[in-house]
Order: C-alpha cells, then sequence, then structure tokens
C-alpha cells in the first residue's frame, strides 16, 4: 500500500517555506512514481490550511474573493502565473468539504492547487512550528486518501 | 441604420432598475428590425461604463477584482457569471485579448450583467444618466455607420 514518504514531505516544506534552491532538485528527485503522492499531499495540506483560514463559517462570496486575491497577486509576477478562477474556486470548495459539480483536469487543477497553498502558506503559516504541523496534519490525511483511494484519482 | 428612441428607452429602463418597464419595452422590440440596433446600443453602453470604471494600467488584474466583486454581490450571481468570459470581455474593451470566440448569447447576458453592476457603480442621477445614454446612442450610431 503507497504512503506518503519523507522525500515528498521535503519537497512540499521546500515549497511552502519557499526554499527555492532545493524545491527543484527535491521535486526532481521524487521523479515520475513519487509525483503522484507528492500530489495527495499538496492536495491534504491545501485541504489543512483552507480549514485553518475559512472553517468554521464561510460564503460562497469568500472564496470567490479569496480566489481573485490570490490570482491578482500573482499577476504581479505574470500572467503566466495566472489560474482558472472556476477551477480554483472549485478546488477551495471540494478543500473545505464541499460537492464540487463541474469535472477538474488535471493540469488546471493542479496549478490551482500549488497557486493557492502557495497564497495560503503565505498568511496561515508564520513559523517553522505552523509548517510543521500543517505538514503532519496533511500527512495523515494523505496517507488516509492513498489507502481509502479517494475517488476520482 | 441608425440607433432608434424606442431602443434607447429600452436601455433607459433597464439601467434604472425599472423591470416591468423594462420587459414591456424589450417585448415591443422587433427582433429582426430592433437586433442589430439595440445590440449595438448596449455594446456601446458596455464599452463606455468599462471605460470610465477602468484604467488601462493593469486591465487584467483590475478585471479580475471587479468580476470577483460583482460575483460576489448575489448568491445567484457567482453561477450565473462566468469570471472567464466576463474578464476577456472588460479588457477587451481597456484593448487586451479578444473575444471573437465567444458565443453571441453569453457574451450579450454578461455584458448586460456587467453593465448593472458598472451603472449601479456609478451612481448616475438622471442628467448623468441622460449624458451617458446620448454618449452610447452617438456611439453605436456611429457603429451601425461603418457596417
Amino acid at each position: 500500500m503507497p504512503t506518503i514518504t519523507d522525500p515528498q514531505v521535503a519537497a512540499l516544506r521546500a515549497f511552502l517555506v519557499h526554499d527555492t534552491d532545493d524545491i527543484a532538485a527535491l521535486a526532481y528527485q521524487l521523479g515520475e512514481n513519487g509525483m503522484m503522492g507528492y500530489v495527495r499531499l499538496a492536495e491534504a495540506a491545501l485541504a489543512v490550511a483552507a480549514r485553518k483560514r475559512f472553517a468554521p463559517q464561510f460564503t460562497n462570496a469568500d472564496l470567490v474573493k479569496y480566489v481573485a486575491s490570490v490570482r491578482v497577486s500573482r499577476l504581479t509576477d505574470g500572467d503566466e502565473f495566472d489560474f482558472d478562477p472556476v477551477v480554483g474556486e472549485d478546488v477551495l470548495r471540494y478543500s473545505l468539504g464541499q460537492n464540487v459539480t463541474h469535472p477538474l483536469e488535471l493540469e488546471p487543477r493542479l496549478r490551482a492547487i500549488i497557486a493557492l497553498l502557495d497564497g495560503l502558506a503565505e498568511t496561515e503559516l508564520s513559523s517553522e512550528a505552523d509548517v510543521d504541523e500543517l505538514l503532519t496534519d496533511a500527512r495523515r490525511i494523505a496517507d488516509q486518501w492513498l489507502t481509502e483511494r479517494k475517488p476520482g484519482t | 441604420m441608425a440607433v432608434s428612441d424606442q431602443q434607447v428607452a429600452t436601455l433607459r429602463a433597464f439601467l434604472e432598475g425599472d423591470k416591468p418597464k423594462y420587459n414591456d419595452l424589450l417585448a415591443d422590440l422587433d427582433r429582426k428590425s430592433d437586433g442589430l440596433g439595440y445590440s449595438a446600443l448596449v455594446t456601446a453602453a458596455f464599452f463606455e461604463a468599462v471605460d470610465r470604471r477602468f484604467s488601462t494600467q493593469s486591465p487584467r488584474a483590475d478585471a479580475v477584482d471587479y468580476v470577483a466583486d460583482v460575483r460576489s454581490r448575489s448568491a445567484n450571481a457567482a453561477e450565473d457569471v462566468d469570471p472567464r468570459i466576463a474578464e476577456r470581455l472588460i479588457r477587451e474593451v481597456l484593448g487586451d485579448g479578444s473575444t471573437d470566440d465567444v458565443d453571441g448569447r453569453t457574451s450579450a447576458s454578461t455584458k448586460l450583467y456587467l453593465l448593472t453592476a458598472l451603472t449601479i457603480d456609478a451612481d448616475l442621477d438622471a442628467a448623468e444618466l441622460d449624458q451617458f445614454l446620448g454618449k452610447v446612442k452617438k456611439m453605436a450610431d456611429h457603429m451601425l455607420s461603418r457596417g
């Protein structure tokens, strides 16, 4: 049974703390086989961070505005850092446990996950301890998903 | 062909939020003979309203912000307005990109939705609305004369 590995956690940690020297190398070392687990871990981290930001109460307007704010902040780096707002809102809703009716294609979904996780890390993770806690929770959730073979994956 | 007074009155009722009057006037428009003129008038109004609201410094970011704001205003708005289309329609007016691939019905309904929001935000009094409609009628007439 596949589980999340230490290198996958290390790669996500480098991403969350913007360790630009290590991100590419660590992600490369994961190889194709390790990528799927890494994506699961990123999704789980997004779910944890999104709940931290939005739970217990949020409105659809909160999510629409948040996705827009992340997109606007990324646009300062270039149009290529933008992502599909509809996919972004669905990814966020899904992370918060809501049903999503639109089918989500892998590439735009990944772009949105990475962008939103990056945005949430900026505001929700203020210390190394926060990062450690998030990664621990995310690893536990991702392991559970991998064990249950999360639908649609 | 020029924009008719009835077409202007229809758009005025729409912008004033007078739904019964708007529905009556719209029903009186002839789909064949009024379609082109009314469509040109709405397009001109959308163009002018966007031009007044936005700077061209950062059209993409401004469009993202504004469309999110509009979609956050009511429970249904987020579903009714496709942000990808709405942002592109705004950016097109600001000289960034094109919406030639967007179907006419989606383009028209999205423009009307945004035009409503832009008009509410502009908070025009009666004289300002007259001035706005006078200007967009001229713009639409010009568009129609150029074919």
